[in-house]
């Protein structure tokens, strides 16, 4: 599919600061939206953000893996966020929203991406984290809103369970 | 285990397997050599240090066989004339022996699953001179995008507006020179020679041999230093000890038909490898009884797969090759795999190949295997299915036709293709393709068709559009994505747009019938 093809360089360069200021801090995450549910995620496991990319879909519809995208060579398959907010909507596979943007999570030397629908920068105190378990972790609130704070380990171990039940 | 590790792992089996090889060579030498001693001194090395190998990475039924061949070995040291043939037979074994349990990954760490997928840190050898020549194209490279800049800022500033252009030929010229130079190196660093896969046949004609002592057999090999692609050369492995194993179980007659039909007792096969400018030749051929056409044809008949036997010899010949020929009985007791002919020729027609045969009866049979020398880089076609662009390499693909809507005929709910004065059954591709609704196809009475030839003959499949022919570079779809029985791989256009590389000939498959990969 051809759609603009410039990746978001400042942005890109905006994040590496990021990076560096939060090896000081320890205290920095993205926290981003998908439909009414919000997510924060350590910046150390969000590699980019994406805007402006051009993607495949999927030759066939598998769940929860929607598209591949061109990240400068490489090849990154975009999990559908349905996978995220446990709504895997059939409709999902038919909206390819280019004006989206792309978190590109790396875990284990692999990369794949998350289509989102805002994505922004957030402080936040490891004493706000309420509950912490294998599965996800809590933090109390993003501006005053409840967000599920996870890992690049987590939606990859998710993806992995949903496609063994397929 | 550790990337480092993996990395240590790889080249000792490569290093093993290496020894093993030169082991064989010695052995050869054996039986010409006036003075055996020092053939028996290296011999010794070489165990020695595959022992000492094998014990580190943890190969302890390796290290033990070749503990026992080493001192056995040491025996002989200064008796060179008990190195009779038994005893010759007897190494050749043990290295078989060895050979199989490191090919195996025969550890006590037994390497984890994600370990065994790692092909990415599989190692290769790779000539310094290859590497700084290489080096050299990336620096040029790095000297060109340079002068691009500046010619860039050159332009932002108005100045020397004049030359520009032809600055800016120059460059792209240079550019591609080396990006063109740079792409052949790297290719050349994955070619191999087929050395290897020239010794697992040996031994597998060696194994049966020592089985079957009603039949005698000597296997010739030649070109085996022709150079392939690896990947071509491990594809290869499959579909060539098939056709070893048929031509040791049904081409060769045993000893006692052989003499009595005037036939030296042991039978030959020729395993050939001969590279051309851009494909490599492959030949496995038997002195055997040849086979019978007419036994084929009647054979085709009583199977239902060909309505008359009045077909000319060397179509006949090809009858081999269709689905359902062989039985899958006899076809499990030649090959102990379940695979038939027409598997064979499918599997190698995937790769762009093809697989022809030649046969005489009372003199032998020939089956010649081509492929592409590399599989990095195909000659693709560009085509439009459900408004999305797929590649597809060109190797299966017979002719293009932009079909006239009188040349289609429709017969239930099946479409035929008028098609050099015949008719072929005519495939809709966008029923396995999901259908996202990108893009409507143009609306045109004509249709855009390909012809492909499969297994099953010439099959027309009809896609929206047919855009462009391409050289594509193949990359692997990432491993998050689930394997799809008809994608081969994805490539990325000159627009940035990543595509998927689909095999039409799977495709084909997919549509008879079509499987359930699909979301419910």
């Amino acid at each position: 599919m051809l759609v603009k093809s410039i990746l978001d360089s400042q942005n890109s360069e905006l994040m590496m600061q990021d990076k560096m200021y939060k090896d000081t801090t320890g205290n920095l995450a993205l926290a981003f939206g998908i439909s009414s549910s919000l997510f924060a995620v350590k910046l150390t496991d969000c590699k980019e953000v994406v805007e402006d990319y051009l993607f495949t879909p999927m030759p066939v519809k598998i769940n929860l893996l929607k598209s591949i995208i061109n990240l400068r060579g490489t090849l990154v398959p975009i999990i559908n966020k349905g996978l995220l907010t446990d709504i895997p909507k059939k409709d999902d596979f038919y909206e390819f929203d280019t004006s989206k943007k792309v978190l590109i999570f790396e875990f284990k030397n692999k990369l794949f991406g998350v289509e989102v629908d805002f994505v922004r920068k957030e402080f936040f105190s490891t004493a706000d984290i309420q509950s912490m378990n294998s599965n996800d972790i809590h933090i109390t609130s993003i501006n005053e809103q409840p967000a599920k704070f996870i890992t690049s380990k987590w939606i990859l171990n998710k993806l992995k369970d949903n496609a063994d039940g397929d | 285990m550790t990337d480092e590790s993996t990395e240590l792992l790889s080249v000792f089996i490569d290093e093993s397997l290496e020894i093993i090889d030169k082991n064989r060579n010695l052995l050869k030498k054996f039986a010409t050599a006036n003075n055996k001693i020092p053939l028996i001194r290296e011999m010794n090395r070489h165990i020695h240090t595959l022992k000492g190998n094998s014990s580190s990475f943890g190969y302890k039924n390796a290290e033990r066989i070749s503990h026992d061949l080493e001192s056995r070995m040491q025996g002989i040291e200064n008796n060179a004339d008990s190195l009779d043939e038994d005893f010759i037979r007897y190494i050749e074994n043990e290295m078989d022996k060895i050979e199989n349990l490191i090919e195996n990954r025969d550890s006590i760490d037994s390497f984890n699953e994600e370990v065994m997928e790692k092909t990415e840190n599989e190692t290769i050898r790779v000539p310094i001179k290859t590497i700084n020549e290489s080096l050299n194209n990336i620096w040029e490279i790095f000297l060109i995008k340079n002068q691009i800049s500046y010619l860039f800022s050159n332009v932002q500033n108005h100045k020397a507006l004049a030359n520009i252009q032809q600055n800016w030929e120059n460059l792209n010229t240079s550019l591609g020179r080396n990006i063109s130079e740079l792409e052949g190196k790297v290719m050349r660093m994955r070619m191999t020679s087929l050395n290897r896969v020239f010794s697992r046949m040996e031994k597998i004609v060696r194994s049966y041999t020592n089985n079957h002592p009603e039949k005698a057999i000597q296997f010739k090999k030649y070109g085996e230093e022709t150079k392939v692609d690896k990947k071509v050369s491990e594809m290869l492995i499959e579909p060539l000890v098939h056709l070893i194993r048929n031509a040791m179980d049904h081409g060769l007659e045993d000893k006692t038909t052989r003499q009595s039909s005037g036939k030296s007792q042991a039978g030959t096969i020729h395993l050939k490898a001969q590279a051309t400018t851009d494909t490599i030749e492959i030949i496995v051929a038997d002195d055997g009884h040849g086979i019978d056409v007419n036994k084929l044809i009647q054979k085709a008949l009583a199977k239902g797969l060909i309505s008359s036997g009045d077909i000319p010899e060397n179509e006949a010949i090809n009858l081999i090759f269709k689905p359902g020929f062989s039985t899958a009985e006899k076809v499990t007791h030649i090959s102990g795999r379940g695979v038939g002919m027409d598997s064979i020729k499918k599997s190698i027609m995937e790769m762009g190949g093809d697989l022809s045969l030649s046969t005489k009866i009372g003199k032998g049979t020939e089956f010649k295997i081509t492929l592409p020398l590399s599989l990095s880089v195909i000659s693709a076609l560009l085509l439009k299915v459900n408004g999305q662009i797929f590649g597809s390499n060109t190797h299966n693909i017979v002719e293009i036709i932009k079909a006239e809507p009188e040349d289609l005929k429709y017969h239930g709910n099946k479409t035929y293709l008028n098609f050099r004065d015949s008719f072929i059954e005519c495939l809709d591709v966008s029923r396995v393709i999901s259908d996202y609704h990108l893009e409507k196809a143009k609306d045109t009475e004509e249709t855009a068709i390909v012809v492909v030839k499969s297994p099953a003959g010439h099959i027309a499949l009809k896609v929206d559009e047919i855009l462009d022919n391409n050289d594509l570079i193949v990359k692997p779809t990432p491993s998050l994505v689930p394997q799809i029985n008809f994608v081969d791989g994805m490539s990325i256009l000159p627009t940035g747009e990543p595509i998927f590389i689909i095999s039409l000939t799977r495709i084909i498959e997919e549509i008879f019938p079509i499987k359930g990969i699909y979301v419910s």
